[in-house]
């Protein structure tokens, strides 16, 4: 039975444009025989009411087989019932003619072509029905010959059998055909599929394998998949490799939220997913509940709860095409069962396929920017390594040093840095910090000095303890406990999520100076690792030395400016009618002391020797030489020697001193009462005297520097330092930096002091190391001597020590008043001597037991003369008869004048002079 | 020290010339330095003081202690200043000139001690 029916045709196979081309010709035909066929019984004199009746039927079924709107089948059936009937008409129009039978068969065989059994079965129906009604009943009507109207039944069977015959032909015909489109239809269906496939995975494939970013490639060819497959959802979890060598597995999702898988944990090796994640096999469930191995596994035994329900089930590896690594694996789910066919796995796989390429491409693309950043990063680091090389050897302040380091490291190393150095006392700190906002304030809290120096548990002090450095590649809670001690601390620290950390001793030659900490926090995403920590070791020894050489430095740098402090006048010596200001501006630290050196000092016979010097060189060497020529230098001039013989003893002295050394030299010698300088210069700048507005430089007398030549010889110029006019030495630190010309600076000089001319020299010295320095920074030792002439005034007041020594000054003093004042040559001479004899009284009957003093005052007038007044505490004693009689006798005999007062422990002696007139002898 | 002596031996002569100021400071201890100079078996010390700046009753002292104490070992002092010097009238307001030999000219002085 089954054996015939699949030797039958379906019945259903023909297509409905098909059907609608062959409905459309048989449809012609009844229309034809519905025209046609009435018109033949009207010429056959079967009258019109007949051929009216008998056209109705086969008009009205055509009709209703030409209505689009009917169905199909019924459209088939009507066009089929009016062309039986047509030949039903046709044969009684022809009174049973056995040849009109013929039109039954050609109408069977039009009627297969429907190749529909319900049209087709009704054709046959009809002809077997209506021949053996009518035959029997009327047989006339459908035969001609007396055999078959004699048994019509037997004549209807041989009809029936030979339209069984067309029939069976047909049929056949018809099943061939229909095998024929069938096939045709399946390889179109197939070459389609295929088609829409191959379109599914090349677009795929131009999207993915353009994506460089490995997140990005799983996001697409998830969406693609679960597009292409038709799954409720689906997701691709691949394996990733950090630069550490960690593995795990990521995933991306599509088709539904993430937020429904977020609590989930990835999938294990279970009897599910272990061929997929192993690379194994493709699996596919058409419902996944009813496997055997579904829900065997804890926790969940089958779906966590709140996952999406899953019937159908489809995953499939992604392996890498090169190494046949597994990279993941899609898996796809679908709440109905039996969603997923052959098709889709082959999709699915493809997808893996395309996948797999585009995997592969990313990770060489990032292996390629890996290796590159790498190359990038470690030159980076040797630019790191070398700058911090040239910070031990250039800057000599270890908190700039230290700070350029910390600076340096982030954020080419660390995203923060930490350096911490303790003093030697070991409780305050050189502290420096640096990193992005929030993580320098984290850093800078993380040790908690002090106290807790001592504490070793917390890991920076162990590591400046022991020196031995700490790399912690993932900081866990207890490490973080351990390093931040406050509790508001640890809450910065949750907040910043610092994820690794490197702590180096800062190493010197013999001790550990302090220490660097590094830290990397989750943001960033990157943790240490050991070429991370190999230079951050030898960051640690560089900046230990620098912190060393710094140290050393500051050692040296000390005793230089100490030695050299002590010997700069702390107070320069006060010289009546003069005024002197000297400033002296060490190098910025940083910098190396010089060998600058300046003196002002009394020489014996009333002079004042002014010295400005500059030794070549710096540090200690420099400072030395300098304490040495400054001591032979005073020592020259107060034996009496000229200047010009001063400098070649100092050079003589030099080249047997130190070969090498070299230095500059201006020495004057000051006669206060004439107010003549001397000058002789050994390669110094050249002094500036003011005069009004008027400054020039002094060029002459100015030889070689002490040290260039031996056996030189210097010149001496002189100069006449008048009321007012102003001297002024300096040093080259003054008017020379790396920025401008001495040229410009001695002029920048010279224009300040003639425009602060008038202001008092202490306000002229700071006027003109404002102009010469401004913002710029000294980077070289500045030193400033003004000397100024200033008039005595109208009366003279002098306070003198009960010292014999004093006189002469006393007296180059008052000759100068008297000078300014054009008191007469013979009238100066004789107060002087009137004026020494009190004095000497003063000095010799005064108050000897204490360190006494005197006063002289001196005041003129034009019409009252020149008075002199000398006061002293102590008792008068009557003139020796040697000297002191002498003494009151001169003063008697030249002044007009002379009166004594003797009261309360003080004695006054009160002297005239009229000017112009020398009293009688 | 304001004040300076340049001593030398001229046959049976001591000279000595004296530069700047003769004050309290300086007069004792020119006297000692002259005494200490001059050896005893000399004739005479002409003593120059035409250089001296400045002189006042300490001066005038030193110079009759110096006589007084050359006198006493029998040696003369011949002292040079010219008559124009500055100095020339506190010698005479001190009366030196009618107490010690005084001579114009170094060459007078010397003549003079030669006798």
């Amino acid at each position: 039975m089954w054996g015939i029916r699949r030797l039958l045709p379906s019945g259903t196979g023909l297509s409905d444009t098909a059907w609608r081309a062959r409905h459309r010709g048989i449809l012609a035909i009844a229309w034809l025989h519905a025209v046609v066929v009435p018109l033949i019984a009207w010429a056959r004199d079967t009258g019109l009411p007949l051929a009216g009746v008998l056209a109705a039927p086969l008009v009205g079924f055509s009709i209703v087989a030409t209505i689009p709107a009917f169905h199909r089948r019924l459209r088939s059936v009507c066009s089929t019932a009016a062309l039986l009937m047509s030949s039903t008409i046709l044969v009684y129009i022809f009174d049973g003619l056995t040849e009109m039978n013929f039109h039954y068969f050609v109408m069977v065989a039009v009627v297969a072509l429907y190749q529909d059994w319900l049209p087709f079965a009704i054709a046959i129906a009809f002809v077997l029905v209506h021949h053996g009604v009518i035959g029997t009943l009327e047989p006339s009507l459908v035969y001609d010959s007396p055999e078959a109207m004699a048994h019509p039944w037997r004549w209807a069977a041989i009809h029936a059998t030979f339209v069984a015959a067309i029939s069976a032909v047909c049929v056949a015909g018809w099943r061939i055909t229909q095998g024929v489109i069938e096939r045709q239809q399946q390889a179109e269906d197939e070459l389609l599929d295929e088609k829409r496939m191959v379109e599914t995975l090349h677009q795929i494939g131009t999207g993915v394998v353009a994506e460089l970013d490995l997140d990005r490639v799983a996001q697409l060819v998830t969406d693609a998949a679960v597009q292409a497959t038709g799954a409720d959802f689906g997701a691709f979890f691949y394996n990733v490799q950090d630069a550490h060598g960690d593995r795990y597995m990521l995933y991306t999702l599509s088709g539904t939220p993430r937020s429904a898988f977020e609590t989930f944990p990835i999938p294990r090796s279970t009897k599910i997913f272990e061929p997929t994640f192993s690379g194994t096999a493709i699996v596919r469930f058409d419902d996944v509940t009813a496997e055997p191995s579904y829900a065997q596994n804890a926790p969940y035994h089958g779906l966590p709860d709140g996952h999406p329900p899953v019937r159908s089930y489809l995953a499939v590896p992604v392996r890498s095409r090169g190494s046949s690594e597994v990279l993941g694996g899609l898996v796809f789910g679908h709440q109905r069962p039996g969603v997923f066919d052959d098709q889709d796995e082959r999709l699915a796989v493809g997808i893996a396929t395309q996948a797999a390429i585009a995997f592969d491409n990313a990770r060489l693309y990032q292996a390629e920017r890996h290796a590159h950043q790498v190359a990038e990063s470690s030159q980076e680091r040797l630019a790191l390594l070398a700058e911090t090389g040239r910070l031990i050897t250039s800057a000599l302040d270890q908190n700039v040093t230290l700070r350029e380091i910390a600076r340096l490291t982030v954020p080419t190393l660390a995203d923060a840095c930490l350096i911490d150095v303790p003093d030697d006392d070991g409780h305050r700190i050189v502290r420096i910090s640096t990193g992005g906002p929030g993580l320098e304030e984290f850093v800078a809290g993380l040790v908690p000095f002090p106290p807790g120096f001592d504490d070793v548990t917390h890991p920076i002090i162990g590591v400046m303890r022991t020196g031995e450095p700490l790399l912690v590649r993932e900081i866990d809670d207890a490490f973080l406990t351990s390093i931040t001690r406050a509790p508001e601390h640890q809450r910065i620290a949750s907040a910043l999520r610092p994820r690794s950390t490197i702590i180096v001793p800062l190493i010197g030659r013999d001790a550990v100076y302090g220490s660097l900490t590094l830290i990397n926090v989750e943001m960033s995403g990157r943790a240490f690792g050991a070429d991370d920590f190999a230079l951050a070791e030898e960051i640690g020894r560089r900046a230990g030395m620098a912190v060393e050489n710094a140290r050393l430095y500051v050692q040296q740098r000390t005793v230089a400016e100490s030695l050299q402090h002590a010997l700069l006048p702390h107070q320069l010596p006060s010289i009546t009618g003069f005024e002197a200001a000297a400033r002296y501006l060490p190098g910025t630290p940083g910098e190396r002391v010089g060998g600058d050196w300046y003196d002002l000092f009394e020489v014996s016979g009333g002079g004042i020797a002014i010295v400005m010097g500059d030794v070549v060189g710096h540090g200690i060497r420099a400072a030395s030489m300098m304490a040495q020529l400054r001591n032979a230098l005073r020592a020259y001039v107060w034996d009496g020697m000229s200047p010009s013989d001063v400098l070649e003893r100092l050079n003589h002295l030099l080249f047997g001193l130190e070969p090498d050394g070299m230095a500059t030299v201006a020495v004057g010698l000051l006669d206060p009462i004439t107010a003549e300088l001397r000058l002789a210069n050994a390669g110094h700048l050249p002094l500036l005297h003011v005069r009004g507005d008027d400054a020039t430089f002094v060029g002459e007398g100015l030889g070689p520097p002490l040290g260039a030549v031996p056996f030189a010889r210097y010149e001496e110029a002189t100069l006449e330092l008048r009321t007012n006019d102003t001297a002024v030495f300096y040093t080259d630190g003054l008017v020379e930096d790396r920025t401008t010309t001495i040229d410009a600076g001695l002029d920048v000089m010279r224009r300040a002091v003639v425009s602060g001319g008038r202001t008092s020299i202490h306000e002229l010295s700071d006027t003109v190391l404002r102009a010469c320095l401004g913002e710029r920074i000294v980077d070289d030792d500045v030193a400033l001597l003004m000397l100024r002439s200033v008039p005595l005034g109208d009366s003279l007041s002098l306070n003198l020590q009960s010292d014999p020594r004093v006189l002469a000054s006393m007296r180059q003093t008052l000759r100068r008043w008297m000078h300014e004042h054009h008191v007469g040559e013979e009238d100066a001479r004789d107060v002087l001597v009137a004026c020494g004899e009190a004095c000497n009284n003063a000095i010799e009957h005064g108050t000897v037991s204490l360190k006494g003093s005197f006063q002289v005052e001196a005041t003129i007038g034009k019409r009252a003369g020149l008075h002199v007044t000398v006061r002293n505490e102590g008792t008068w004693r009557e003139p020796r008869d040697d000297g002191g009689g002498r003494g009151i006798h001169l003063m008697k005999a030249l002044m007009d004048d002379v009166e004594f007062d003797r009261e309360n422990g003080h004695i006054e002696v009160r002297m005239r002079r009229r000017l112009g007139h020398r009293p009688a002898a | 020290m304001t004040a300076s002596l340049n001593l030398s031996r001229d046959d049976s002569l001591y000279v000595g010339a004296i530069d700047g100021d003769i004050d309290l400071a300086s007069a004792r201890e020119l006297l000692s330095e002259v005494l200490a100079g001059v050896t005893s078996d000399a004739r005479a010390l002409v003593l120059d003081m035409s250089n001296v700046r400045y002189l006042d009753s300490t001066g005038v002292s030193m110079l009759l202690d110096l006589h007084r104490s050359l006198d006493a070992r029998r040696q003369r002092l011949c002292v040079v200043l010219p008559r124009t010097s500055h100095l020339w009238r506190l010698f005479e307001i001190t009366g030196l000139p009618s107490i010690l030999r005084i001579d114009p000219t170094l060459i007078d002085a010397k003549a003079a001690a030669q006798a």
